[in-house]
């Protein structure tokens, strides 16, 4: 006898499934029509079976739904069943292959437009830009220059040399000459003056040194380009060395010129400390949106202030775009509006603001974009498939529009579901089961992740097998 | 047909108890089965990867088991 807990136990063993079994369905004239036929609905209760012959008024209710149920023929066909079997395998086989080739296909064309969509209306979002840093010479924030400069106030009295005095003091130096007076006076500094020698090329090395009278006097004025100021410093640090007397031509230099050279290195400290200054001030404008780059979103970040940026003020990435955003930066025409550096979590706080709204933009844009793509795909194939039949084609368009208008896609819904529903409801009318068949192959390799597609497949004609051999049963209540 | 029906069918059987409208259900499992069979062309019984007998007989039971909770949630009760 079956018990509750047998049912329980059934139950739980496998779940609860659905009706369906469309696909099933004979088409008219058919030989597996001809068997439904033969084993459809009886209407009648079986002949002994008496509603109220000394049974309760719950077995009545009992009898009555079973008996809307009645259909044995599964049992009374059993000789038939080779036949039941191909007929079945034939209807099933032509589902599985519309379900495959057709809606499967769609689904996929889908699918695939809906993911171009959202990285098309992404790219196009003000944040999705890169940071790319650009190499500068970090001289100016060496904390031995810092030292040597000093940070009190200048003299009132520093000026640059004469012209007479630089051309005595760089008479005849050579390039050898000239590293051993600035290594004698601060071997300290050595690495960094051999470093920033090295950086330049052996003409420019030339160049500079024949020219270095010429160089130190207008040295002030001519440093046009922040990130090559290193002349200025090694020009400092070359008259430190004449002024300590270790040039090797001048042994005796004149309180005069003493004097001249003292002079000098505060106007080159000031300079450079300008310089400094500066350019703690051109850091915060430090940052463009570079629309010349291969990237057109390409933030450039000078790479000394980025780290600034992040080892002083904590910065993020996420501030640093809001500033730009917000600032409305271009390339070349970079203009100060705000100091990211005065209040960096406000410019976060607005990126986060920004970042939502301009994501929600993106969204609802890709979920336009991909209910265009479902009625342009849809549209394409069900030209495929109808061909001439003009009548059916406007029927299944109406019943296109319908759908998608009711049921605008939304990008919280998985999008292969979504397409998976549209495309079998207008794909397949009422011929097949498609969305049941690949419904159940989608959970099925969910689940089993290393079984193959054809073993899904299968798994989930059984199912529609299994129901459609149920809608035959007739349960019998007594 | 292949030999793993009749093992389904047996297990239907083991599962939900000896009754003769019960044969029924067995002899849904081999018209299942047999209608598998004929889709893929294939004996199931010697598939290593599925076990489609025990698939069918497994949803058929769990049908016949919706079928007789739905009468008993019109206020009757499951009666083998």
């Amino acid at each position: 006898m079956i018990t509750q807990n047998v049912l329980v136990k059934i139950r739980d063993v496998g779940g609860y499934l659905p009706t369906s079994g469309i696909a099933l369905n004979a088409l008219p004239g058919t030989p597996l029509a001809q068997l439904n036929n033969d084993l459809s609905y009886t209407q009648t209760l079986p002949a002994d079976i008496k509603p109220s012959e000394g049974l309760s008024d719950e077995e009545n209710d009992i009898l009555r739904i079973s008996a809307k149920r009645d259909v044995g023929g599964v049992e009374r066909h059993t000789n038939d069943l080779s036949i039941i079997s191909k007929e079945i395998s034939s209807r099933l086989s032509a589902s599985l292959s519309f379900a495959r080739n057709t809606v499967n296909a769609a689904v996929r064309a889908i699918v695939d437009a809906g993911d171009q969509a959202i990285t098309d209306c992404s790219s196009n979002s003000r944040f999705k830009m890169l940071i790319t840093h650009v190499a500068a010479d970090p001289v100016y924030f060496d904390n031995t220059l810092t030292a040597l400069l000093g940070t009190g106030p200048r003299l009132s009295t520093a000026k640059p040399l004469s012209a007479s005095t630089a051309q005595l003091i760089t008479a005849d130096i050579n390039e050898t000459q000239f590293l051993e007076i600035i290594k004698t006076n601060s071997s300290s500094l050595d690495p960094l003056v051999t470093a920033l020698w090295s950086s330049l090329s052996p003409d420019d090395r030339s160049l500079y040194v024949s020219t270095l009278g010429g160089v130190i006097l207008n040295q002030p004025v001519s440093m046009g380009n922040i990130y090559k100021d290193h002349l200025a410093l090694l020009s400092y640090l070359y008259i430190l060395g004449v002024k300590n007397g270790n040039h090797p031509a001048l042994h005796e230099l004149s309180q005069d010129m003493r004097l001249e050279c003292s002079n000098a290195l505060d106007y080159f400290a000031v300079q450079i400390t300008k310089r400094i200054e500066q350019y703690l001030l051109d850091d915060k404008s430090n940052m463009l949106i570079d629309s010349t780059a291969s990237y057109r979103d390409a933030v450039t970040v000078i790479d000394t202030v980025y780290k600034r940026w992040v080892a002083e003020k904590n910065g993020t990435h996420d501030a640093i775009l809001a500033y730009m955003v917000a600032n409305n930066y271009v390339a070349g025409g970079a203009t100060k509006q705000a100091n990211l550096y005065a209040n960096p979590e406000s410019f976060a706080k607005t990126y986060q603001s920004m970042s939502r709204s301009d994501t929600v933009e993106s969204r609802v844009r890709a979920n336009a974009a991909t209910d265009n793509a479902i009625r342009r795909i849809l549209t394409q194939k069900l030209g495929e498939l109808l061909g001439d039949n003009k009548e059916e084609y406007r029927k299944r368009m109406i019943q296109l529009d319908t759908w998608v208008t009711a049921n605008p896609y939304n990008h919280g819904v998985p999008l292969d579901l979504h397409a998976l529903r549209v495309a079998s409801e207008v794909l397949s009318g009422d011929a097949y089961d498609s969305s049941e068949i690949l419904l159940f192959m989608r959970g099925y390799l969910q689940d089993n992740p290393t079984a193959s597609p054809s073993t899904a497949a299968t798994m989930a004609a059984c199912q529609l097998v299994a129901k459609w051999i149920c809608s035959q049963w007739i349960i019998n209540t007594r | 047909m292949g030999d793993g029906t009749s093992i389904a069918a047996e297990r239907v059987l083991t599962a939900v108890g000896s009754n003769t409208n019960l044969i029924t259900m067995a002899n849904s499992v081999a018209l299942g089965v047999s209608v598998i069979e004929n889709l893929i062309g294939v004996d199931l019984s010697k598939d290593k990867e599925l076990d489609v007998c025990h698939h069918m007989a497994t949803l058929l039971c769990i049908e016949f088991n919706r079928r007789m909770m739905a009468i008993e949630n019109t206020g009757g009760r499951p009666i083998a």
